[in-house]
């Protein structure tokens, strides 16, 4: 055996970010060198590093820090750097899945999705398996599997149920549109039956408009709905579904997924009818029953249940078995009661089974849990595992995989894309990128010279809930709900008062709404707080909300290598009336 | 006896407004009453800017000034701490709102709905 020589991922790291010293930052961004300097020495401070706490007997380390990336920065292009970035720090001080170090850093896996832990499995180089879609000549998908493309594009985000919202979703409508110069890829079909359960994508993609005519071309859509809203507008078929209040399901509480590292119990809880369903409304379960019924797939219908398809736990396991009859008929109370049995049995380890009656009068159910289960670090430890930072290796082989496949398929218009397949992120131009997109489009860079980008305001911006009055009136409260939120000395220069009405147009639209001043905002940003623009939705769409989709391209150069892009357009703005006291 | 009062740690909040509808739900205060409302407030000018949030509701004060002038005893402190409202004893006469210093006092004299004006 020969020797090889090398140096640790941590000296390449130190090598690698020597050239960018907060000087250097400094004359890429508004933050003072000095700013950087200090916050880092915060930083350091607040981990207090060698610091330890107990939990259950075991000894972690604690590590109070973490960095936390506001909306924007982690998609689209330059997210890969962020996120690098945020988890280095973290790893850094040793605060990665510990206690303290939990917030916003946490690690996420999906397979299987009640339990993170389970996933933490040794792969063939030491890291932890990845179940990656393949980039080797033999396996790699040559041909696309789906719309979005994301088994042949993207390999980090595997091949399951999630991928699609991980990955490229918006490749999908883009390329039902134009394909990309050169591409040999097949050109999308339209979907013979669309359905469409408890979404509204209609409103939420960017280029609403042009997404609005391209689903109005589908030959036949199916959407359950308790609401009219802008996509189930477009339904050949609107099959009316109770809403939460009115239907009967389980669902789990407390327990940690990949955010909510502050649960001591897991469980699940009953959801059962406040009132009566309204008009022709059916429970969701009896609505699933009969279309199995009649498409005549009531048997993989039944067994997909008894494999845990109801969302809780399967219907039979080692020790219990409330399975239903594959070939049976079942109403959604036996369906449920059955899946009550079920989830009790398994979360208290065979020591009681609890059926729907119960839930009904004791509405849900829960078992201890340790905290150890917050952190991934002490399973890591256990299977001998550590974190794939600083170095990212694999991802590197895997974007070279990628390139040695496309290219071979004469495809060079993921070029760019593939440029963040690297172990160790370089800085690059990312709002050159904005610039550049503006140029090709055939637009002048100086005619929109401030940046819209959409904020979220929690649970009260999106979803049905834009449509309750009671979260409207309270999403008044959150500073900047009621329009466009830009700083104040910029809307000075502009002749804009507070509560003006301004146009802010992109180079594909415009949106319109009250101005806010304020001064925690860039002098060249503007930020809309949510970003769709209902038209349908009763309520919602006679509040006149400005909506950043309505104006923001979907372009394929402002994807980033994980198919998503960023909620960020560039823009002019005038204003259109004085405020109405 | 147990003494009930009111604590908000200011550190803590982060502006959700969650407890602002969850009081308007369960107690099903008209549109534009809030109980508990929750001050979104910003301070300093470009780039030296912080956000404040305050949740504004009845602290249920040692001393209530809104006891002090309720004219019919409507608004009383209780013996367990909380400062209760006979609504039967109330004439409407809007006192308490204005001596109120946490903005917690709201009065309505008129019906209005959430969708349209009538009830749903
Ligand atoms: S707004 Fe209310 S619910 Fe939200 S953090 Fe503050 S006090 Fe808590
Ligand atoms: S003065 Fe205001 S805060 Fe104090 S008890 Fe009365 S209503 Fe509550």
């Amino acid at each position: 055996m020969g020797s090889v020589e090398g140096v640790t991922a941590f000296t390449r790291l130190v090598e690698h970010i020597e050239k960018y010293s907060p000087e250097w930052a400094e004359g890429i961004c508004d933050v003072p060198a000095a700013n950087i300097r200090r916050i880092a020495h915060e930083y350091l401070e607040a981990a207090s590093v060698g610091a330890t706490t107990v939990i259950d007997g075991v000894t972690l380390p604690l590590r109070p820090v973490a960095v936390i990336l506001g909306k924007s920065v982690n998609n689209g292009w330059g997210a890969f750097e962020c996120c690098w970035a945020r988890t280095m720090l973290a790893v850094l001080v040793g605060a990665l899945e510990n206690p303290g170090g939990t917030l916003g850093t946490t690690v996420r896996l999906n397979r299987p999705h009640d339990n993170r832990h389970k996933s933490v499995l040794p792969g063939e180089d030491g890291f932890m398996a990845q179940k990656f879609n393949a980039t080797d000549k033999a396996n790699w998908a040559v041909k696309p599997t789906g719309r979005n493309m994301h088994k042949t594009l993207v390999p980090i985000v595997g091949n399951t149920a999630w991928s699609q919202a991980l990955g490229p979703t918006q490749l999908a409508w883009m390329f039902q549109r134009e394909q990309p110069a050169g591409s040999n890829m097949p050109q999308p079909t339209l979907p013979d039956v669309w359905f469409i359960y408890r979404t509204n994508p209609a409103i939420s993609f960017w280029e609403t408009q042009t997404l609005v005519k391209t689903i109005a071309t589908f030959p036949f859509t199916v959407a359950f709905a308790y609401t009219v809203d802008e996509t189930n507008y477009m339904a050949d078929l609107l099959l009316p579904e109770a809403t939460d209040l009115e239907s009967v399901q389980m669902i789990r509480v407390g327990g940690t997924k990949f955010m909510e590292q502050f649960w001591d119990h897991k469980g699940v809880a009953l959801r059962q009818p406040a009132v009566a369903a309204q008009g022709d409304t059916r429970d969701f379960t009896w609505i699933t029953n009969e279309l199995a019924r009649r498409t005549g797939l009531l048997e993989q219908y039944n067994e997909a249940i008894n494999r845990g398809a109801a969302g809780v736990s399967p219907l039979k396991g080692a020790n219990y078995d409330f399975s239903l009859d594959p070939k049976g008929e079942h109403a959604p109370e036996v369906v449920w009661d059955a899946v009550c049995r079920a989830a009790t049995t398994v979360l208290s380890e065979g020591r009681e089974t609890l059926d729907l009656s119960w839930f009904k009068e004791h509405g849900f159910y829960t078992v201890p849990m340790s905290r150890l289960e917050w952190y991934l670090s002490p399973t890591m430890e256990k299977q001998g595992l550590r974190y794939e930072l600083p170095y990212q290796e694999r991802l590197l082989r895997v974007g070279r995989e990628l390139r040695n496949r496309l290219h071979e398929n004469k495809m060079a218009w993921w070029d760019e894309q593939l440029s963040e397949y690297a172990a160790l992120p370089e800085w690059h131009d990312v709002p050159g990128r904005w610039d550049a997109a503006l140029v090709n489009a055939g637009a002048k860079v100086e005619d929109f010279p401030l940046w819209l980008l959409a904020s979220k305001s929690m649970q009260y911006h999106a979803g049905g809930n834009v449509g309750i009055e009671l979260m409207r009136e309270v999403s008044q409260n959150i500073r900047g709900h009621a329009g466009v939120i830009m700083n104040a000395k910029t809307a000075a220069r502009y002749g804009i008062a507070d509560g003006d009405r301004i146009e802010v147009r992109s180079h594909i639209g415009a949106t319109y709404g009250a101005a806010v001043l304020a001064q925690g905002i860039r002098p060249d940003t503007l930020v809309i707080l949510g970003q769709f623009d209902h038209w349908a939705q009763p309520y919602a769409k006679d509040l006149d909300m400005p909506s950043l989709n309505t104006i923001a391209p979907m372009s394929l150069e402002l994807t980033d290598a994980t198919g998503s892009g960023a909620d960020i357009v560039k823009v002019q703005v005038r204003k259109i009336a004085e405020a109405t006291a | 006896m147990t003494r009930y009062v009111t604590t908000i740690d200011l550190r803590r909040c982060v502006g959700c407004q969650t407890c602002t509808a969850a009081c308007k739900h369960a107690n099903a205060t008209p549109p534009g009453i809030q109980w508990r409302r929750v001050l979104d407030l910003e301070t300093g000018e470009f780039p030296d800017v912080r956000r404040t949030f305050l949740p504004m509701a009845c602290m249920h004060c040692g001393n209530p000034p809104c006891e002090e002038v309720c004219p019919t005893k409507a608004t009383t402190k209780r013996a367990d701490g909380l400062v209760a409202i006979d609504y039967d004893l109330c004439i409407g006469c809007a006192n308490c709102v204005m001596a109120c210093p946490y903005d917690a006092r709201s009065i309505v004299h008129a019906s209005h709905y959430a969708y349209g004006d009538q009830p749903l």
